[in-house]
Order: structure tokens, then C-alpha cells, then sequence
């Protein structure tokens, strides 16, 4: 076995390995949090979709989730020929009604999904199966709106759009950097409020999304390209799960969100590399003589190469380890805190324990030079 | 016939080949305008067993042979051998390699801080494809051999100089090289510890038959020393033999003529005395040559014969030890005998000028004159 050298000159002097650690364990926390902010932005702007049981989903064309566009009903009924299709409805959504704040004056703007509640199938089990959602004005509120929505109870009565409504039951959603929270109602509600009577005179021919669910055992990708076939090309079909995917990517794409939370993981990625380079830098610099009679003895470049770039992989190694602790605990507090999804997936875990090992070896190749330029004749 | 010359003439004489051998070297430092020859014409040979200590004022060049021929620099011009490998020419994936068969001592011990004493021992026998029993089983055994068996698994912030310079030995030593260069090895040490590095070192070039060239200012540690050789600017100002310099000295303080002079002035004498050598009835010189030369008689035996009218006659043989040949140079006269080797016979010659040097810079002489002005006011 040979001697461990790099683990050694690492773990010599526990104090700087210590501060070492620490420094990048911050950078690779900061990473994380970046990350984290920017993915807990996207991953609740697409909440709401995932709650539904839907296989696929039909959107217009040229809808964007910055500025939706409705399309013609008329293609669900396209869709529902289909021998793939087992069932499709339609789903409304307005956003920015206007929220009454129960035992209070003010206003605040809500996001309504409108839909058909007998159609139990297609909604979790807080969300539909409730005969009294029939009654006119009737109406599910999010419970996990934002504070400032008031705490509505079922029996609370208030308005939306100016119309009375009452409270008859509370679902879990969430906010998101779009809305302060949501409310839920069966269709014929919804148009009677914001149909041909109400300021909006929306129509139940303009659909918001197509809601489809398959016959069993069909694949997904291939109904979507059966219904691509069947559909006009006014409208998308898509998987729910690519439809996430393409809404996360539009809001990381065309916002400054994401360009921030992305800035940030890159300026954290800089400030490890340059930590990392001057504890690789120094450690070398405390060893020069050392490292030159190992070339005096017979060692070839290649094998201090081999030091030092140990030396940065367990630097980026134990860093991470200190990181991905500290980034559970600050998930979990910034989760009960803010509502916000905060998810560790094992696929960010090894984004980031990529990043530290880049950012490590990265910044070992910088330290090479200093190695390589070593002259054992100048032990003499 | 031409008589043999040898400047090294102990280590020579017990017939192996040298293990470092440098002929006709010169080193340039810099390019261009300003290159700079820093060695000579540089010719020395060391032999297995041999101890040579190299000295000389700093930026004589004595670093830079050791440099070259530790295989840490290439060969510029003339010729270096090290362990029968020609180092001129050699790349530097070669060199790399036959460093590997060197044991390297520096002013400094070098050790990793983070690493214990064994396991910065065990760095050089990494180098080797030993087992991981047997390079513990070397390493603790040099240690032990250094007297650290008690401080191997202490790293070197608590071992005290000695004993890291002693660690940083049994790292030089722990592949049994049969070369040793160290460069100042006793300088940060007291005189206790640097007397325990020198034993250690001399004991391993008897133990391996290693030459061990040592770069040195220390004088407490010269007496270790097979062979002593003086860099000055580059060039080899002078070779002594510590042995046959002794023994020189030893013959000259018995000869009347150099009776009076101090062991330095011996020494001086001594060091410049070329080694030469004749084979059995060769004539050394006729009655009426010039002379040109002092001999000593090292080996052997010579018979000094005079012309007459009545034919050559033979007057006295003389034989290891004797001196001959200082009448013709004192008083400036041809010489007054034949001689003529007997059997293999050794000499040590002084040449004319160095002869009268000697015996002007002599004590006595310079008593004499100074009695002599004394008596006179």
C-alpha cells in the first residue's frame, strides 16, 4: 500500500482543515440554496398541474404560462374519438380574481380553477367529492394559501369578482410567485361568475387546458402521437410531465428568476474554486521541499499531479458532505417557512456534488503549475 | 616509457571501476549573452567505498557537480557516468530513473510534517515494487538502525534537528544506494548529532560499497573523508587523498630536508605530490639529466647507480620511504646518479617549483633570516 500522502497533508493540521471545510461546505450550501430558491420557484409554478390525474394534457399552441391562451372545445371532442382516450374534460382557470379578504375590506387577487366536480376521477380526493360544490356560489379554498388571503373557514362567506360566494371546504395547493393562492369551484359557478353576466364573459367554448386520461395499458408517448395526428395544429398535446418540464423552462428561460438563482450558483461555484485554489495553493507552498526531494528521489510529475488532485477531489468530497447536511437543515426550515417546495431529488444532489467536484479539480489544475514548475535540483 | 599517472592512487589500486565518473566536463548556466560556464574541464572518478568530501568557496560549482550527478540537471558538454550509465544524452524520464537508485541528503531534512517518521521513510521504498511487510520490516529496520526505534511513529514537529536530519538519512538510505550525495547534512545540526549523521554515512558506504560524495563546509566532519577535493571557479583546484597524504607526511617528516616544516606546510607539500608509477629495470633518470623533480618512494626499490671510470657502480638501493632527486634541485645542478627501479616501484613526485616553494615558505628559512637581521642591530 502506498503512503497516504494527500490524505495525510490534508488531515495534518485539523484546525485548517477544518476552516477548509468550512469554506467549501459554505459554497457548496450557497450552491444549494441557489438552486433550491430557484428550483422551489419552479417546481410550485407547476404544482397545481400535478395534482391532477391526468395522463395528457391539451394546451393552445402559442399559450405561454406568462400569458395563457384558451382554445376551442370543440378539440377535446377531436380528442375523445380517439381509441386511446378514456376520458376528457376541460378546465378553466382564471387568474387574478378578485379575493374579498373575509372580516376585512381589501382585495387581493386569487387564481380559480374552474371545473367539472362530477368528474371525480380526475382530482385528488380533496378536491372534488363533494356534492355541495354544485351549489351555486359554493367553493373550495386553498389551505395552503398565503396568510394575507385571511383564514377562511368552511361557512365563511365572502366575494369573488363581486359575487357572494361561501366557503365549503378547504384543499391544499400552495402559493407560487404567480399567485397568493387559490380557489376551486365546479364550472357552473365559474362561468356564473366570470361568464356573459360578469366583467370577463368568458364562454365554456374557450377551454384553459384539456384534461385526458388513457385507456389502460396505452403508452403515453404513443397516444400523444396519435392525438398529434388527430388534432389540428392549434393546439399541443403533451404528457403532464412534459408539460411541467416545458412550463419550468419557460419561467428559467424568459424571466430573471432563473438567471438569478443560476447567477448565483455560478458566483458560488467561483468563490469555491478560488477557496479551494488557495488551500491546495498553500498546502503546496507549505511543502515545496518536500514535494521537490520526492522528485529528487525518483517521483515523477505525474504522481505530485496525483497528490494534489486527490487532495481537491477529498477537499470537494468532505465539503460536499458538510454542504449537504447544512442544506437539509435550511430546506426544512425555509419549507415550514414559506410554503415554497424545497426538494432534495437525488438528480439535484448529484448536480451539485458534480459542480463541487469540477469546481475542486478545477481549481487543483490551476494549483498544478506550482508543482510542475518545482525543480529538485533547487534543494541544493 | 612514459610512467603511469593516477591521481587516486588507494581507491585505484583495490581495482574496481569508479561509480561517478566525470571527464572532460563543462556546465554553462543562462543562454545567450548571458551564458556562464560554471565547471571546467572537470575530471574526478569516485570509487565504491569512498567518501569525498567536496568544497570550495559558494558559486565555485561543487553544488553544481553534485547537480549533475544526481541526474538533476543534463550534461552539457564532456562526459558523466553514473553506475555505468552515460548521463549525457539521457532524457528525462531516464534521468528520473536512475535517481531512483540514489540516495539524496539535503541541508534541510525535507520531511512531510503530516506524515511519521516511518511513513516518510516508507515514501522512498513506495518507489520500489516491495511488499507492504517489507517495506515496513526496511523501514523499521534503518530506523532502529539510527537509533529511532522509540520515535518512528512521531511525526517530525515533535523529533528534535538531529533526529529528523537521522530520518531524513534513513530515507536516503533505506534502498542500500550505492550513491549517497549530501548537500551540508550536518549544517543545522549540533556537533554531537552531526558526528551520529557522518559515522552512519561512513558506515554505509563500507556496508554497500557506496561512494557517498558530500558537499560540506563543516570541518568537524572533514576526518570521515576518503578524499577531499577543492573547487574553486569551477575548476578542480586540488585532490587529496587524505590517506596517502598522511602517509606522504608521514614520509616527508622523516627526510631531513623537509624536517623543520609544520603538518600544515606537510600537507601542502603533500597534496601536491602526483602519483607515478615504474615498471621493474625502468631508469627513473640518468646521471647528468636535468632535474626536475623530488621523489618519495611509496612501494618498491631502486638502486642508484654512478658512471666511473671503471664502469657504472652501483652505490646504494634504496627503498620505501627514501627520497631522492632534492640535490640536482637545491643546488640548481644535472643530476649526480643514475636511478633505476628494481621492481614495480611507486612514487610520489614533487615537480621543481613546487620543491622550491616549499623550502622557501619553510619555517625555518624564515627563522633563519629573522636571526639573522636580529644578530645584526
Amino acid at each position: 500500500m502506498a503512503t497516504p500522502v494527500a490524505w495525510r497533508n490534508l488531515t495534518h493540521n485539523l484546525r485548517r482543515l477544518l476552516l477548509s471545510l468550512a469554506g467549501i461546505g459554505f459554497v457548496v450550501l450557497l450552491m444549494f440554496m441557489e438552486m433550491g430558491f430557484s428550483n422551489g420557484c419552479f417546481d410550485t409554478a407547476t404544482r397545481g398541474y400535478t395534482l391532477f390525474n391526468a395522463d395528457l394534457v391539451i394546451v393552445n399552441r402559442i399559450s405561454t404560462p406568462a400569458s395563457p391562451q384558451r382554445f376551442l372545445r370543440d378539440r377535446l371532442y377531436v380528442a375523445r374519438r380517439s381509441p386511446t382516450v378514456a376520458n376528457v374534460i376541460p378546465m378553466y382557470v382564471q387568474v387574478g380574481a378578485l379575493w374579498k379578504i373575509p372580516g376585512n375590506a381589501g382585495l387581493r387577487r386569487v387564481r380559480v380553477f374552474g371545473y367539472d366536480t362530477r368528474q371525480r376521477s380526475f382530482w385528488p380526493e380533496e378536491f372534488a367529492p363533494r356534492d355541495d360544490l354544485r351549489q351555486p356560489g359554493a367553493v373550495l379554498f386553498d389551505s395552503r394559501s398565503r396568510a394575507l388571503l385571511g383564514k377562511p373557514a368552511p361557512g365563511t362567506v365572502t366575494e369573488l369578482n363581486g359575487r357572494t360566494i361561501s366557503v365549503v371546504g378547504l384543499a391544499p395547493m400552495g402559493a407560487d410567485l404567480d399567485t397568493d393562492g387559490n380557489v376551486f369551484l365546479d364550472q357552473s359557478t365559474f362561468f356564473a361568475i366570470f361568464g356573459r353576466n360578469g366583467k370577463s364573459r368568458l364562454t365554456p367554448l374557450d377551454v384553459d387546458y384539456g384534461l385526458i386520461q388513457l385507456r389502460a395499458g396505452v403508452d403515453p408517448k404513443q397516444a400523444v402521437e396519435e392525438l398529434r395526428k388527430l388534432l389540428p395544429n392549434d393546439v399541443r398535446v403533451l404528457t403532464l410531465s412534459d408539460y411541467c418540464d416545458d412550463v419550468q423552462m419557460y419561467w428559467s428561460r424568459n424571466t430573471a428568476v432563473g438567471f438569478l438563482f443560476n447567477m448565483g450558483v455560478v458566483v458560488g461555484f467561483l468563490i469555491g474554486m478560488i477557496v479551494c485554489y488557495q488551500i491546495l495553493f498553500t498546502d503546496i507552498s507549505n511543502n515545496l521541499l518536500p514535494f521537490a526531494t520526492l522528485k529528487a528521489m525518483g517521483y515523477r510529475t505525474s504522481y505530485l499531479v496525483k497528490l494534489v488532485l486527490e487532495q481537491a477531489t477529498f477537499l470537494a468530497l468532505l465539503g460536499f458532505v458538510l454542504g449537504l447536511i447544512g442544506a437539509s437543515f435550511l430546506y426544512w426550515i425555509m419549507e415550514s417557512q414559506t410554503g415554497l417546495t424545497m426538494a432534495l431529488t437525488p438528480l439535484r444532489i448529484a448536480t451539485i456534488l458534480l459542480l463541487t467536484l469540477v469546481m475542486c479539480l478545477v481549481a487543483g489544475l490551476m494549483a498544478l503549475y506550482r508543482v510542475i514548475r518545482i525543480d529538485p535540483a533547487d534543494c541544493f | 616509457m612514459e610512467p603511469q599517472s593516477n591521481s587516486t592512487g588507494r581507491a585505484a589500486a583495490n581495482g574496481k571501476p569508479p561509480i561517478v565518473k566525470f571527464s572532460g566536463l563543462n556546465h554553462y548556466f543562462g543562454l545567450g549573452d548571458a551564458r556562464r560556464q560554471v565547471l571546467y574541464d572537470v575530471d574526478l572518478a569516485m570509487y565504491p567505498g569512498e567518501i569525498v568530501i567536496m568544497t570550495g568557496p559558494s558559486g565555485s560549482g561543487k553544488t553544481t557537480l553534485l547537480v549533475l550527478a544526481g541526474g538533476l540537471r543534463t550534461v552539457q558538454e564532456g562526459s558523466l557516468n553514473v553506475l555505468a550509465h552515460e548521463m549525457r544524452g539521457l532524457s528525462v524520464h531516464e534521468l528520473v530513473e536512475i535517481r531512483r537508485s540514489i540516495g539524496f541528503i539535503f541541508q534541510f531534512h525535507n520531511l512531510f510534517e503530516s506524515l511519521t517518521a516511518i511513513e516518510n521513510v516508507q515514501l522512498a521504498l513506495d518507489l520500489h515494487p516491495y511488499s507492504t511487510r517489507e517495506k515496513r520490516e526496511r523501514a523499521v529496520d534503518i530506523l532502529t538502525k539510527l537509533g529511532l526505534e522509540h520515535r518512528m511513529h512521531y511525526k517530525p514537529g515533535s523529533l528534535s534537528g538531529g533526529q529528523k536530519q537521522r530520518v531524513a538519512v534513513a530515507r536516503a538510505l533505506v534502498n542500500k544506494p550505492r550513491i549517497i550525495l549530501a548537500d551540508e547534512p550536518t549544517a543545522a545540526l549540533d556537533k554531537e548529532s552531526g558526528r551520529i549523521v557522518v559515522n552512519l554515512l561512513q558506515e554505509h558506504a563500507r556496508a554497500a560499497d557506496a561512494t557517498i560524495i558530500l558537499v560540506t563546509h563543516d570541518n568537524r566532519i572533514l576526518d570521515v573523508a576518503d578524499r577531499i577535493v577543492t573547487l574553486i571557479d569551477g575548476r578542480i583546484v586540488s585532490r587529496v587523498e587524505v590517506d596517502e597524504t598522511n602517509l606522504i607526511c608521514e614520509f616527508l617528516r622523516k627526510c631531513s630536508v623537509f624536517a623543520n616544516q609544520s603538518p600544515s606546510e606537510l600537507t601542502e607539500i603533500a597534496q601536491k605530490m602526483a602519483y607515478e608509477k615504474y615498471p621493474p629495470r625502468e631508469v627513473i633518470f640518468h646521471q647528468d639529466d636535468p632535474g626536475d623533480k623530488f621523489y618519495l618512494i611509496r612501494e618498491g626499490q631502486v638502486e642508484v647507480w654512478i658512471a666511473g671510470a671503471d664502469g657504472d657502480k652501483l652505490i646504494r638501493t634504496m627503498t620505501k620511504g627514501d627520497v631522492f632527486g632534492e640535490i640536482a634541485l637545491l643546488k640548481d645542478q644535472p643530476r649526480s646518479a643514475t636511478v633505476r627501479a628494481v621492481d614495480e616501484v611507486e612514487f610520489y613526485v614533487l615537480r621543481r617549483d613546487d620543491f622550491r616553494v616549499a623550502l622557501e615558505r619553510s619555517v625555518s628559512f624564515r627563522d633563519q633570516l629573522l636571526r639573522t637581521y636580529a644578530g645584526r642591530s
